[in-house]
């Protein structure tokens, strides 16, 4: 991935990742966890799940999910964090059907960050599109 | 809907078997024919499955099941959009020879459709065809035709209401059971000229989130005599209602055991499925039982009749969870006054006339993106309202491939920004509908999330009928004695229909929602003391300290905050300061 140009990495890893992602959250659940980062955080719908291990604990408690992305876009961050590692800001929507649930719309934004040769999440927030809680 | 065909010139002969969504076949295709032909054959010999015999006997013996059983008519008027619904219904009803009850009336493309359940009536409507002169001039047709069950094309929020109240006439409030048996005959519908069946998805569908939403805690109900034999909509019962504890679901039309899988988990103690197709599959009534209890395994008592002790082991319970959404998360009380004074000053400004002050709010080479696509459950599927932002939506499903036009649809520079802002149509914010989740906190740089609902102007000015959700990240870092966005990602998409209902009428003057309140951006000083008070409380500052603070930032606690914030990161504030 060049660092040359920011842009057409963040765009062409926001659109790798959002696929990957929910392809292994639908069928690779138990794999999920190694996506995060040691020390990521998840939000979920304003719930916080701590660290690889509470966030792969959390996803492997949730009910089988079918989910269909509508809308992946994707920023390169440049403020300097992280030790300058090429960084993405990720704003995925789709529709997701928990089992025994109706589909419902959602938003998630992911901060990932390229580990050399694999991007790692380090900050995912998910809500529905419904009402304030 | 279905097209109907004008050029058919016969009328089919009344049938009575319903296609799998309930609807008389209109199209004439040759495998719809077939299948009709091959169902009439079921039907005319005594090649009848048991269960359609028992049907048939049960019908016989109540006389309620003959509302369903009887014909409909599907009337329906080309152009009756054009002449308005009042019309069509005040002549149809004026010029008819018998009384005109009419159902279901909507509107769809350029037809207004009803539906009839009096032959004499539908008969005398027919012979209103191109006698009615219509504002136009024209003659209106009346074109009628035969139908099973009416269609139920939308469920509006006239619907809605109407489905609400004749659930509430149903629900026992003390003994917490509601009664949705036979529901399409209940009399505050039809007396509405609605007929609702529940075994039309979308009527299901809603009834079963007023129950999620408004009676989650219900403990019995009967759905019997539905003709439902789709059980997938009843699902989220088994993860919503904890008490659910008696469910009767006789007479209705499940095939097969393993179409009650969707509602395994429900703590069902009591069931009742007699007359159910599927209930004759068994030879002995313990293979029945044990079907039952595979899925239910807490039944004792079975279509009225008590069953064995169960044996029930805890570990086996299937546990579905899903977290509750919470409110805004905004752990760190330091800096929620900082971010919450952030997200309120920067929509006060976008909702203005002149978005230009939003100018400072960005860093110099800030980045900028707007996306949309409409998702489920949204207004957009009843009003096809299309979110259109002059191709400016970055999208990147909507090009996969396209790199360049991904560079150009990314805006760059917050003067680029601001421009962009500046030709966006006009909009209100709801506070009331704000969640700010704060998901980044370092001393260089944070990451919020604000998500609500907003109305979008058209270019000529009037708003679109439509709230818009939304969902907007950013990333800031430092600047001054405030904040400065570097990143940021604007989603956009048709509010849902739970959305809709909770926001329809955005108006500044409500509370706003937890997540601003208890802040405070006031520049009206003549309460510093509040403003004092609540900074100490937020910074745990002592006062000399609070005060100093305040007093080099002109007592705006926000910039207050921000530097209070960064020197608190940095850990430059000495230990007394907290003394």
């Amino acid at each position: 991935m060049s660092q040359k140009d920011p842009v057409a990495t963040a765009s062409k890893a926001g659109l790798e990742f959002a696929k990957i992602f929910y392809k292994t959250l639908d069928s690779k659940r138990h794999m999920l966890g190694n996506i995060y980062q040691d020390d990521a955080q998840l939000l979920w719908n304003g719930n916080q799940y701590s660290g690889k291990e509470a966030i792969h604990k959390f996803y492997t408690s949730l009910p089988h999910s079918e989910t269909t992305l509508v809308s992946v876009d994707a920023q390169p961050i440049t403020a300097q964090f992280q030790e300058g590692k090429p960084t993405a800001l990720i704003t995925c929507t789709g529709n997701i059907r928990l089992k025994g649930l109706q589909s419902a719309g959602f938003t998630e934004n992911f901060v990932v960050l390229s580990e050399g040769t694999s991007w790692k999440v380090l900050r995912g927030n998910f809500r529905f599109h419904e009402p304030a809680p | 809907m279905k097209k109907f065909n004008q050029k058919k010139k016969f009328q089919k002969p009344p049938r009575r078997q319903l296609d799998e969504d309930g609807d008389t076949d209109m199209d004439g295709s040759s495998m719809a024919k077939g299948r009709q032909l091959s169902r009439n054959r079921m039907m005319t010999t005594n090649m009848k499955p048991p269960w359609k015999r028992d049907l048939t006997f049960t019908r016989k013996m109540d006389p309620s099941r003959i509302v369903l059983q009887s014909l409909w008519y599907r009337i329906l008027i080309p152009g009756g959009r054009r002449f308005g619904q009042d019309f069509v219904v005040r002549e149809l009803t004026s010029r008819c020879k018998c009384p005109l009850k009419m159902f279901n009336f909507h509107l769809d493309a350029n037809c207004a459709i009803f539906f009839v359940r009096e032959h004499r009536t539908a008969q005398e409507l027919k012979k209103l065809n191109n006698t009615i002169v219509t504002p136009q001039g024209t003659k209106m047709s009346v074109i009628m035709r035969t139908s099973d069950l009416p269609q139920v094309p939308s469920i509006t929020d006239v619907i809605e209401n109407a489905i609400k109240q004749a659930m509430s006439n149903r629900y026992d409030t003390d003994s917490k059971q509601l009664n949705l048996s036979q529901f399409e005959s209940d009399e505050s519908l039809l007396s509405k000229g609605l007929y609702l069946p529940l075994c039309r998805v979308n009527v299901a569908n809603c009834v079963v989130s007023v129950i999620t939403d408004h009676i989650p805690e219900v403990v019995g109900i009967d759905i019997s005599r539905n003709e439902m034999y789709n059980v997938n909509c009843l699902a989220p019962l088994a993860v919503k209602c904890k008490e659910l504890k008696i469910l009767k679901m006789a007479g209705n039309r499940i095939k097969h055991v393993r179409d009650l899988d969707p509602l395994k988990g429900l703590p069902l103690t009591v069931a009742t499925f007699a007359g159910c197709p599927f209930t004759h599959h068994y030879k002995e009534v313990d293979d029945y039982v044990s079907a039952i209890r595979e899925r239910f395994p807490r039944v004792t008592m079975l279509d009225q009749k008590e069953l064995p002790p169960p044996i029930v082991f805890d570990i086996e319970e299937e546990k579905i969870l899903v977290p509750r959404s919470m409110p805004s998360f905004l752990p760190d009380e330091s800096v929620k006054p900082l971010v919450v004074g952030f997200v309120e000053q920067f929509f006060f400004c976008f909702d203005r006339e002149d978005r230009g002050p939003l100018l400072d709010a960005y860093h110099e080479a800030a980045l900028f993106s707007l996306s949309s696509a409409n998702i489920a459950n949204s207004k957009y599927s009843k009003d096809r309202e299309k979110l259109d932002y002059n191709g400016q939506s970055r999208n990147f499903l909507r090009m996969q491939h396209d790199e360049d036009l991904k560079r150009r649809l990314l805006v760059q520079g917050r003067l680029n920004v601001i421009d962009f802002f500046k030709k966006f149509e006009k909009t209100q914010h709801d506070p009331n509908s704000f969640i700010v989740d704060l998901s980044l906190m370092m001393p260089t740089m944070m990451v919020f999330h604000v998500s609500g609902v907003f109305r979008e102007k058209r270019p000529d000015g009037s708003f679109f009928p439509n709230l818009r959700s939304f969902q907007r990240t950013f990333v800031v870092v430092p600047q001054g004695s405030g904040l400065a966005i570097v990143n940021e990602e604007w989603f956009i998409t048709i509010a849902t229909d739970k959305q809709s209902r909770a926001y329809q009428e955005p108006s500044p003057s409500r509370p706003p929602s937890p997540a601003i309140a208890g802040t405070s951006t006031m520049t009206d000083m003549t309460s510093r003391e509040e403003v004092l008070a609540s900074f100490m409380a937020a910074t745990k500052m002592n006062r000399q300290f609070a005060v100093d603070c305040l007093e080099q930032n002109n007592w705006n606690p926000e910039s207050a905050y921000a530097v209070f914030w960064q020197l608190s990161q940095s850990k430059k504030l000495p230990p007394e300061a907290f003394v």
